[in-house]
């Protein structure tokens, strides 16, 4: 149960940065062909950092977790 | 156990990540003067709060996982509860009470219970000599001659040649210490094992007749005799006579 809220919480964060990268798009406060403003960098930056690490974590966790079930069907 | 670390880690670093994105969102708006109430301010605060929350919660959650881990893996302690703990206490402190009743309760029987062979050994050496002695006891005794009546010496003058009807022929069977049954003799009485050798009852009904003439020429009286004789009744009063 722990486990997976944590995994979740991981499929949130990645979500998170996907809305971070799209928030200035959809929310109209950059307009499309002018130049970034620094709000748009600094959201681009975070949610981008956000989805990075929130796929690399998810993907290792979930490598663990199998590896750790073939190590206890090999036990059996 | 590396890559099972690894795996929490990885988690871990995710939240940990996310929660300092969080608060560096939350920040921004502050730190970038951006305009008050406006779309990007507003992003960013309700972004980063929500952030904040949730990598805390991945935090606790990973953290969670990981202990548990290492419990099931046995490189933490089992945990117990303080219920389960007093429980433990009082279970290990019966189990020492027990422990020590049993030692001193197998001291005890040590202590107390004999050698089964010396307790032969002495049962043997108490009933050896009983049995000599019950073996032996089976004797003969002479029975005494019943003193003669007046009336009987009469008879005894009158008829020399008869046997006189109150003298006592008893017939016994005398066995030998080798178990040899001899024959029967005449004059002679079988005496029980525990019988006081004398004249007891064999001269209960001779002795009152002599002690009764005696008594009616002499005057003066015999204590020892009497008190003999008195207690002679007694005995066959309660019964003993016949349990000899």
């Amino acid at each position: 149960m722990v486990s997976r809220v944590a995994m979740g919480g991981l499929v949130v964060l990645f979500l998170a940065g996907a809305w971070l990268i799209a928030a200035p798009f959809a929310l109209r406060f950059q307009h499309p062909g002018a130049a970034w403003t620094g709000a748009t960098r600094m959201d681009m930056a975070v949610g981008g950092a956000l989805v990075v690490a929130a796929f690399t974590g998810f993907f290792v966790a979930l490598g663990g977790r199998v590896r750790e079930m073939y190590a206890e069907a090999a036990r059996r | 156990m590396e890559a099972r670390a690894g795996r929490y880690i990885a988690g871990l670093c995710a939240s940990a990540l996310g929660l300092c994105a969080g608060g560096w969102l939350v920040l921004t708006p502050f730190a970038f003067g951006y305009r008050g109430r406006g779309r990007e301010a507003v992003t960013a605060l309700a972004t980063g709060g929500g952030l904040i929350v949730i990598s805390s919660l991945m935090l606790l959650c990973w953290a969670l996982a990981w202990r548990r881990r290492l419990r099931v893996d046995g490189v933490l302690a089992p945990r117990r509860s303080r219920a389960a703990q007093r429980k433990a206490e009082r279970s290990a402190k019966r189990q020492a009470r027990a422990e020590r009743l049993v030692r001193v309760s197998r001291q005890h029987e040590l202590e107390s219970a004999p050698d089964p062979a010396q307790v032969l050994t002495d049962l043997r050496a108490l009933l050896t000599p009983l049995l000599s002695a019950a073996e032996e006891s089976v004797s003969i005794v002479p029975a005494r001659e019943p003193a003669p009546t007046p009336a009987e010496t009469v008879a005894a003058e009158t008829a020399p040649a008869e046997t006189g009807p109150a003298s006592v022929e008893m017939v016994a069977i005398t066995e030998t210490s080798r178990g040899e049954v001899s024959r029967p003799e005449v004059n002679r009485e079988v005496q029980a094992p525990g019988h006081l050798r004398g004249a007891r009852s064999a001269s209960f009904f001779a002795l009152p007749k002599q002690a009764d003439a005696e008594s009616e020429f002499d005057a003066e009286p015999i204590p020892a005799d009497s008190l003999m004789r008195g207690a002679e009744l007694l005995m066959v009063g309660t019964g003993e006579e016949e349990s000899w």
